[in-house]
């Protein structure tokens, strides 16, 4: 690794796993994910992307990504393991409702690798929820998924990624966004041993905006670590970055926001926040703002904080009533819900607040 | 002890937990069912100390003396038993709990009150007319309830937020530190009227203030003068008047710590 990958890899313990990354899965006995695919079947589809296209897709984004480690694990699986899904939405089209699409994997572990495309048309729009559910050999289970949006002119989507593998969960999500598309990505991160994702996002054309929010909670000796590139290449470009985390026990939460702007990107607006909460006097938090700005009319804001539960409301809510335990799981909860709540996903968002109230009585 | 006592309060020492400085240095106070308090006293002489000290603040810790609500050992109970039990704080400061709704919270306080007393859960039904009803006794409008608790509120709504969860929770004992502090006079109308439509013979209140003016409205028993952790002077409503046109001096005078 290089100086420049290994910093961005400085926090993620790569050494936990069994085999090096990069050399693809060169495991014969491989088995994949079984992807159930619910509603608009017709716009999404399993296939096999193949690692030319992919590899075209990211030669045009920057040189250096084929080397990410993530990245070259991916592409070094041969191409008839690597299935996915595709999602094509026509130009105009308006997908209603929301695209399920479920993630299954192997009950006897191994390393799972999946190739996704999305592509969205010309003023198509589309919502799509992604699930990545526990697995069965959680300490035997690496999942590298791929996941590359080329959103064209005027495109708008929504897409969300939940993950509760309770492996070692490794992803890259890659935006490249045409002008006036708007690409909003929200991942939840409930429950994973060791969380890997990049995401690289190109605003290629003027007028694209895009917003990225974020949930992670984490527990045990759990790894979480979110890096991404938000990379403005042209002027009049709008980015969000929103994520908070909850950190207990031994645990490890990392939030890595570089935002690169352009020397020509003028009139750019970037913003980042990043909050944090540590349950625990021995759990960790990173958080990592880095923003490389080479152009001069810009707005870019990044704000991050790390701090523990307000003692003060907690007092508040137990003279009305409510006990220790739930007025703390409470506060947790209402400092998560605000992205929840962000999301246009309706019948999802109940189903996600659920999720996180479940998974607080753990912690 | 007679059969409506409340509270009884008996020599009550308590320290900042952190520093050990004494705040409280040997409280007397006994509250009778019906009855209205107003505790009085200038600043720094222990007044909020108290009110924390009752609901069970743990910044606060208690090194001398008991406390008797309702026939039960008040210091032994923590602070969510002491508010299901019926006791109730109303905030000088009220605190902000982003992302938490005012109707989440409140539905949450009362079934965990009703929960910890062996009661059943009140219905979505009951609740919502519950809190129409109430919200209008602060004129309090309905849009509050589905903002997080306290978060974006003036300073008024904070506190006639306060008296609105009173109001829900019915307790028998309300302790409200200086509700009166920052409203304005139209404000302060609807909190102490609000507090005076509340008063029935079997709880009772103990109002903290500064000022003499929201005694105007809400016609104390008892006022009580509190100067260096100690109740120093104890009369009749007129008191207040009294000490709004004379001042603590001259009762300090007469009656505080010599040493001081």
């Amino acid at each position: 690794m290089d100086r420049t990958l290994k910093e961005r890899y400085k926090y993620t313990p790569l050494s936990r796993l069994a085999a090096p990354l990069g050399t693809g899965g060169g495991d014969p006995g491989l088995v994949f994910a079984e992807i159930e695919i619910q509603a608009n079947a017709c716009l999404c589809r399993k296939a096999v992307a193949t690692s030319e296209e992919l590899e075209q897709t990211i030669a045009a984004s920057e040189k250096h990504l084929a080397e990410d480690p993530l990245v070259a694990d991916n592409l070094g699986t041969p191409d008839n393991r690597a299935q996915g899904i595709q999602i094509d939405i026509p130009d105009n089209f308006r997908a209603d409702g929301v695209l399920y699409v479920h993630l299954r994997y192997p009950g006897n572990g191994g390393k799972c690798v999946l190739r996704n495309t999305v592509r969205i048309g010309r003023n198509a729009q589309v919502r799509i929820a992604l699930y990545q559910h526990p697995v069965t050999c959680p300490d035997r289970t690496v999942i590298n998924a791929l996941t590359v949006v080329d959103a064209a002119a005027g495109a708008q989507a929504e897409i969300i990624e939940v993950t509760e593998t309770q492996a070692t969960c490794f992803g890259t999500i890659l935006n490249r966004q045409r002008g006036d598309s708007h690409v909003k990505v929200t991942t939840i991160d409930l429950d994973n041993a060791l969380l890997r994702r990049n995401q690289f996002i190109y605003l290629t054309e003027q007028g694209a905006e895009c917003d990225l929010e974020g949930v992670y909670i984490t527990d045990g000796t759990q790894h979480c670590d979110n890096h991404i590139r938000m990379y403005h290449a042209v002027p009049h470009c709008t980015s969000n970055q929103l994520f908070k985390g909850v950190a207990e026990d031994e645990s490890h939460a990392v939030f890595t926001g570089q935002i690169h702007v352009a020397k020509n990107a003028q009139q750019t607006v970037a913003l980042q926040e990043n909050h944090n909460i540590v349950l625990s006097d021995k759990a960790k938090i990173d958080t990592r703002p880095q923003l490389e700005i080479y152009a001069d009319d810009v707005k870019c804001n990044h704000g991050a904080t790390i701090g523990r539960l307000d003692p003060e409301a907690i007092y508040y809510m137990r003279q009305r009533g409510i006990g220790l335990e739930v007025a703390r799981r409470l506060q947790i909860e209402g400092f998560i819900d605000e992205i929840i709540d962000h999301s246009h996903i309706e019948d999802l968002g109940h189903l996600l607040h659920e999720k996180v109230s479940r998974r607080l009585l753990n912690i | 002890m007679s059969q409506n006592n409340i509270l009884e309060v008996k020599n009550l020492h308590a320290t900042v937990a952190e520093e050990g400085k004494e705040i409280l240095k040997g409280i007397d106070l006994t509250v009778n069912a019906g009855e209205v308090h107003a505790i009085m006293g200038p600043n720094g002489s222990g007044k909020s100390t108290l009110a924390s000290v009752l609901a069970g603040n743990e910044r606060f810790a208690v090194t001398e003396g008991n406390v008797t609500f309702l026939g039960r050992n008040l210091l032994d109970m923590s602070i969510e038993e002491r508010a299901a039990t019926g006791l109730f704080l109303g905030f000088q400061y009220p605190v902000e709990i982003p992302g938490v709704s005012m109707a989440n919270f409140l539905r949450l306080a009362m079934n965990q009150q009703r929960a910890f007393r062996g009661e059943e859960p009140i219905s979505s039904g009951d609740f919502l007319r519950l809190m129409r009803q109430k919200s209008e006794i602060v004129e309090l409008g309905d849009k509050l309830m589905n903002r997080a608790v306290n978060e974006g509120f003036s300073g008024g709504e904070k506190k006639r937020n306060e008296i609105f969860q009173m109001a829900m929770l019915e307790p028998k004992l309300a302790v409200l530190d200086e509700t009166d502090s920052g409203l304005d006079i139209d404000a302060l109308r609807v909190v102490a009227t609000g507090v005076a439509r509340l008063k029935r013979p079997d709880n009772a209140t103990i109002v903290i203030t500064h000022y003499q003016r929201l005694l105007d409205y809400i016609v104390p028993d008892v006022v009580h003068v509190l100067y260096h952790g100690r109740i120093i002077y104890s009369a009749g409503k007129e008191l207040a008047k009294e000490l709004e046109e004379r001042g603590y001096d001259w009762l300090i005078r007469e009656y505080g710590d010599k040493e001081e």
